[in-house]
């Protein structure tokens, strides 16, 4: 009869102990939310390229102060390249990078021309792409 | 107006509040929060305008950066970034290199790029994608 009462005692602890590892796991799976997913922007890169993909023309800029882009926001980035050299620029591809605060590109999207795009000498373009989480 | 330095920052930051109208051109150096009405004309080379969920800006705005949660009506040129937040009115033309708009704004007007972004020469070509229209209307 002592043996059951021992034996009965540890079979509760074992369930006892059981559920308290357990639990901790139940709420942690409750309070663990996914938060927004925001990008922190700094600045933001544009790379033009030739049609063998070679890059033609980098610059970067800062969007004038670190902000965040949250969801149901969109953004447009309109980046100017202005041909200073005296030979005709031939541009297949553009990117257009987003900068985060710590250097790093978070993000990366462009678009390519079916024919090249040929920018004359002293002349400009506007290179435009939207991004939207 | 309230003008507060920022002692972190070293940063002037000045607050137009609710009720207050103000007509003529204001110039500030670094933020201006309008809460109240302004018309005429608000500049800052380097400055940040912000337009708060009770201002309205019937002006002509030349700043670096601009975050509109109110009402604008007028032509906004920012060298850096626009921002249109949810339940804000903007009617006019924008000039900006950076612009975020975010659904539920309503926007009508053109966007172009800034035009000092930039050395402007004799001979530029019109962008095809300059004076792109966007409408966010309760996107």
């Amino acid at each position: 009869m002592r043996k059951w009462v021992e034996l009965s005692r540890v079979i509760k602890g074992l369930v006892t102990a059981l559920m308290n590892l357990i639990k901790p796991r139940r709420a942690d799976s409750n309070t663990k939310t996914e938060g927004p997913i925001t990008l922190r922007i700094a600045g933001y890169n544009l790379i033009l390229m030739d049609h063998d993909g070679g890059v033609v023309w980098t610059n970067e800029w800062d969007t004038g102060g670190i902000f965040d882009l949250r969801p149901h926001q969109s953004m447009w980035v309109f980046c100017k390249f202005t041909n200073h050299s005296s030979n005709e620029t031939e541009i297949s591809e553009y990117e257009i990078e987003l900068v985060g605060e710590d250097g790093l590109v978070v993000e990366r999207f462009g678009s390519s021309f079916g024919d090249s795009v040929i920018v004359m000498p002293g002349q400009s373009k506007v290179f435009s792409g939207q991004w939207r989480l | 107006m309230k003008l507060v330095k920022d002692n972190a920052s070293e940063k002037t930051v000045g607050l137009l509040g609710k009720g207050v109208e103000v007509t003529g051109d204001i110039i500030f150096p670094d933020q201006l929060q309008v809460e109240g009405k302004v018309a005429g004309r608000l500049i800052s080379e380097n400055g940040t305008l912000i337009v708060g969920e009770t201002g309205r800006v019937d002006a002509h705005v030349e700043v670096n950066v601009c975050v509109i949660h109110g009402v604008v009506n007028g032509n906004v040129n920012a060298s850096s970034r626009v921002e249109i937040h949810k339940a804000s009115h903007v009617t006019g033309d924008l000039a900006t290199s950076v612009l975020v708009i975010e659904e539920g704004a309503v926007f009508n007007g053109t966007v172009g790029m800034n035009q000092h972004s930039d050395i402007s020469l004799p001979e530029e070509i019109q962008p095809q994608d300059s004076g792109e229209r966007i409408k966010a209307k309760g996107a």
